[in-house]
């Protein structure tokens, strides 16, 4: 029996999120073992655009174009997804683990009285059933996961789980009328987005960290250029904040602050144990040094030798590119 | 008003964790904590109860009974009282179930407002809170980072949204999830301490909430375990090569991009 | 034998574990390095209501049973030494003869504020001649009137110079030896009462030890701490046992500190391709070093039990402050073993943790004069 895959679209001023076309390839790539059909659902105000891009990426795309879901609420949001999928059953339901996908999905998933798996990193057929795999305690252990018969459930997964494959299919876009209602007991008195605030250290999901090798503070504006286009901070190892080229509150390492980011990228860092004791948690890390033999090269999981002043400004432009692919 | 806080007690992240040889459970340092997200929803509760006089401040946590420990951990920041739902013989960390349970405690114990901590460490699954509020059929917003209470009717809030933050005016009931950044959790005066030392809280059967054994233990979950596995070890590092400085960054941006998945 | 902690001492363990973690730990470099009394931290650890721990509830403490004491000492200790030092003065020597024999004005204006943290309390026995050897004490009490005259000048004063009450050692006659000493009262600002020379120490930094000199400083009636005169000793006696037991507490969370920074280092340093955790003599060093720390846990809680109970801890507190010193100053080598090179260098904690554990030998009595009183009491007079 056919098992239908309905993945929700997340978009970003008119592109759609990576993440959602992650989920769109990687859904398709399930479909394909057992001739499922791919719905993409995308719901907001003026959205025929987004829908003719999605259409690439589904065998159909459910749309559901209404002023009430210009901006995303949870309670209009969940209630349109709740109504979709009544009409068009599916048998998974996949979702970014996105700061929108965490306040959705969960709601959604009570609703509907199904099992939710969250914050899912990989998943898979293994000939018999779906396999899911998820990180517990923070990544020190993963767990496989899969569902009993006749179970349809939600699974978010994080960004970043899947390639995007560029699919050409040719989606029939259908277009739903469904009535929306805002709970008039949530009143959003305003939205602000944007403005560019500075990244905490230990929040950050990108750090680029300036040691030594950096030979002096004015050097530091190439890496506040990069942390800018990844919208990340700037660290600094405990020498350069000693030699006052910067302030304490970029200091990584023991005795300054731990962190522990998506990625991670050193430059003209040493590697010196009391710096590397406080990222080697980092999921990625980066050392880009002259010196082959840095230590932090036993640190790293990609390695550039080379000088950083020829390195820096090719990064940049290079990490501006992949993050227009977005 | 009454405030209802639900909490989770969680390992250290310093514990050791150990997957046990039938690969299905695990064996974890007796080190345990309140969750870190819960510790913001508790001053949340507390702050409101400071500001408000007549405000009862609940706790309540669906675990074992090594949990009472955060229980005590909250009423010494201030909690009125606590109840521990016992989950010995069921033991689901289903988050479909776990919601059953505390909204039909609240639905019992009668409340206002409830705080919970946006996620879970151990899990990072963030559901829990939010399915109460459905169940409960209240309005919710998580992650919040703002929160004050205008009268004994309305709340405002502000939370995260994609790309920014968000304000908004909730009429009570509601639920919301906390976020770091809320507020700075106090540290409990010794006074609190001594209180939650001599604290009687009371453990709560899941099947006098008018639930059935059936729809609470392992088996109602639709979800099944596999196996748990541990992590793959990081790898030797990988020299770019190149013949340029050109080439070595494009050959990493690639890496990170198609390998690492980082970009 | 029920090795374990109540639930209410697991609570209180955990609870002040975690506030030290996130108060304390996090500035113990900082007050280290600075080496200047942390009045900020001071007052907002203060404002929690600690130091209220041994004194009864309605007094505003805690009542709390000693093996809580030696917890709160551990853990505080495992934080930051020096802090340790100045906190656990308030809460136990610097307060506790004033709580004992204080009237109840004196109560007011010292032992109550000094609670609150409001005001810094110490306790003056050491002198420059005389540190074990309390019946060579120079400070001399003379009756004067309604009041007491005070001359002399005491050394090693953990809080000493910034104190606002001291509780003073002095003697009637110095040729009676042990037989004639008191204790009094005396209050910062009280005429000829200064602090001298603040020294400058190897560990223990952050907290002001110094000289307090007694120029003929009159107290009255009032200020004598006692209900006879020359029961000095005796009174010294009854938290004696106390007071070596917390040494040993806080030897031990100095060495729980230092195990817990080898451990990390062991995991993340490599060498020879790998971390230095999977070799044979590195493992036996922590082997060693837990083997001997859970020795030393259960000397200092079995005392901290008898004393609770009201049994004779007597040998056992002096044994147990020895040991777990002997411990404590065991781990701290280790550790900086186990460093290599990085223990040479003050940007790492080992050195602290070196430095820091020295104060053991003599804080407590010296381990020459405990190995003899242990002998002595065991064999007795013959």
């Amino acid at each position: 029996m056919a098992k239908n895959i309905f993945v929700f679209v997340e978009y970003k001023d008119r592109s759609i999120r990576k993440v959602s076309l992650e989920l769109l390839s990687k859904g398709r790539e399930l479909a394909e073992k057992d001739g499922s059909t791919v719905y993409a659902g995308v719901i907001g105000f003026h959205i025929k655009e987004i829908a003719e891009t999605v259409k690439s990426y589904a065998d159909r795309v459910i749309v559901v174009d209404n002023e009430n879901l210009s901006n995303y609420r949870c309670d209009t949001y969940a209630s349109v997804l709740e109504q979709i999928l009544k009409k068009y059953q599916s048998s998974f339901v996949f979702g970014g683990s996105t700061v929108t996908g965490k306040d959705l999905f969960p709601r959604l998933a009570a609703r509907l009285n199904a099992p939710i798996i969250s914050d899912a990193v990989g998943i898979d057929f293994d000939g018999n059933r779906l396999r899911v795999k998820k990180p517990l305690y923070g990544g020190k252990v993963m767990s496989l996961l899969t569902f009993k018969d006749g179970v349809s459930p939600l699974i978010t997964f994080r960004p970043n789980s899947f390639a995007v494959e560029k699919l050409s299919l040719n989606g029939e876009i259908i277009e739903e009328n469904i009535d929306i209602a805002k709970d008039p007991k949530f009143v959003i008195l305003n939205t602000d987005r944007g403005g560019a605030q500075k990244v905490d250290l230990q929040e950050a999901d990108f750090i680029i960290c300036g040691g030594r090798g950096m030979k002096g503070p004015e050097n530091f504006q190439f890496l506040e250029e990069i942390a800018d286009v990844m919208g990340g901070r700037v660290g600094a190892s405990r020498a350069v904040v000693d030699s006052k080229w910067r302030e304490y509150d970029d200091q990584v390492g023991k005795s300054g602050k731990t962190v522990s980011p998506k990625l991670y990228i050193g430059c003209g860092v040493s590697g010196a144990l009391h710096h590397t004791m406080g990222m080697d948690t980092s999921k990625v890390i980066v050392a880009v040094n002259k010196d082959p033999n840095a230590p932090i090269f036993n640190y790293a999981d990609y390695g550039i030798v080379d000088d950083l002043f020829n390195v820096l400004p090719i990064l940049k432009e290079e990490l501006i590119k992949s993050k227009q692919e977005i | 008003m009454n405030i209802i806080v639900f909490v989770k007690q969680v390992a250290d992240t310093e514990a050791r964790i150990m997957i046990k040889s039938d690969k299905k459970s695990l064996e974890i340092e007796n080190k345990f904590n309140m969750n870190f997200f819960d510790e913001f929803a508790m001053e949340a509760a507390i702050k409101t109860k400071e500001k408000f006089k007549d405000t009862k401040v609940t706790a309540c946590t669906y675990g074992p009974k090594r949990s009472i420990e955060a229980l005590r951990t909250a009423i010494a920041m201030g909690a009125d009282q606590a109840f521990l739902i016992d989950n010995t013989g069921f033991e689901s960390e289903d988050s479909l179930i776990v919601a059953k349970i505390l909204s039909a405690f609240a639905r019992k114990e009668g409340f206002d407002l409830i705080l919970c901590g946006r996620q879970a460490i151990d899990d990072e699954n963030a559901n829990v809170g939010v399915m109460v509020a459905e169940m409960l059929g209240i309005p919710h917003a998580s992650a919040i980072v703002g929160f004050e209470v205008t009268d004994g009717k309305t709340v405002k809030i502000e939370n995260e949204i994609e790309g920014g933050k968000e304000t908004v005016e909730v009429q009570l009931p509601a639920l919301f999830t906390t976020q770091k950044g809320l507020n700075t959790p106090r540290v409990p005066l010794i006074t609190g301490v001594m209180k939650a030392m001599k604290a009687v809280i009371p453990t709560v059967d899941p099947t006098t909430l008018g639930l059935s054994k059936e729809e609470i233990d392992r088996n109602a979950s639709g979800i099944e375990i596999i196996s748990l596995e541990p992590p793959q070890q990081r790898p030797p590092v990988k020299i770019i090569e190149g013949e340029t400085p050109e080439e070595k960054v494009r050959n990493l941006v690639k890496a990170l991009k198609e390998e690492a998945k980082v970009l | 034998m029920n090795f374990a902690l109540s639930e209410e001492q697991e609570f209180f363990k955990k609870t002040i574990a975690d506030t030290v973690d996130k108060m304390i730990v996090p500035k113990a470099q900082e007050i280290d390095e600075k080496d200047e009394f942390p009045w900020d931290l001071w007052k907002e650890f203060t404002g929690l209501g600690y130091i209220g721990l041994r004194y009864p509830e309605e007094i505003g403490g805690m009542n709390a049973d000693k093996v809580m004491c030696m917890t709160f000492y551990e853990e505080i200790a495992r934080g930051s030494v020096g802090f340790a030092q100045s906190v656990i003065m308030n809460i136990l020597m610097g307060t506790y003869f004033i709580f004992r024999f204080g009237s109840d004005a004196i109560k007011e204006r010292c032992l109550y504020p000094a609670m609150r943290g409001e005001k810094v309390a110490t306790m003056c026995f050491t002198e420059d001649q005389s540190g074990s050897d309390l019946g060579a004490t120079r400070t001399t009490v003379v009756k004067d009137g309604d009041g007491w005259r005070i001359n002399g000048t005491k050394m090693w004063i953990t809080n000493g110079p910034i104190c606002d009450f001291c509780t003073v050692l002095a003697t009637t006659d110095p040729s009676r030896g042990l037989k004639a000493l008191n204790f009094f009262l005396v209050e910062k600002g009280t005429p000829g009462f200064s602090s001298g020379q603040v020294l400058n120490k190897l560990g223990c930094r952050g907290t002001v030890t110094g000289e307090l000199v007694f120029d003929n400083v009159w107290v009255p009636n009032e200020n004598l701490l006692g209900e006879e005169l020359g029961k000095g000793v005796i009174y010294v006696g009854e938290i004696l046992d106390e007071v070596r037991l917390m040494t040993g507490a806080m030897a031990l969370g100095i060495a729980r500190g230092a195990y817990a920074e080898a451990m990390e280092f062991a995991k993340k340093r490599i060498a020879f391709g790998q971390p230095i955790g999977n070799f044979q003599l590195i493992r036996e060093k922590f082997a060693e070093m837990d083997t001997l720390m859970n020795a030393a846990r259960l000397m200092v809680y079995y005392g901290a039990w008898l004393l609770e109970n009201g049994m004779d801890s007597r040998i056992i507190a002096a044994e147990a402050k020895m040991y777990a010193t002997e411990v404590c100053l065991k781990v701290v080598d280790e550790l900086t073993r186990i460093y290599g090179a990085n223990a040479f260098a003050y940007e790492y904690s080992p050195q602290r943790y070196f430095r820091d554990a020295r104060f053991l030998l003599y804080g407590g009595g010296t381990h020459e004069v405990l190995r003899d009183f242990i002998g002595r009491s065991l064999i007795g007079k013959l």
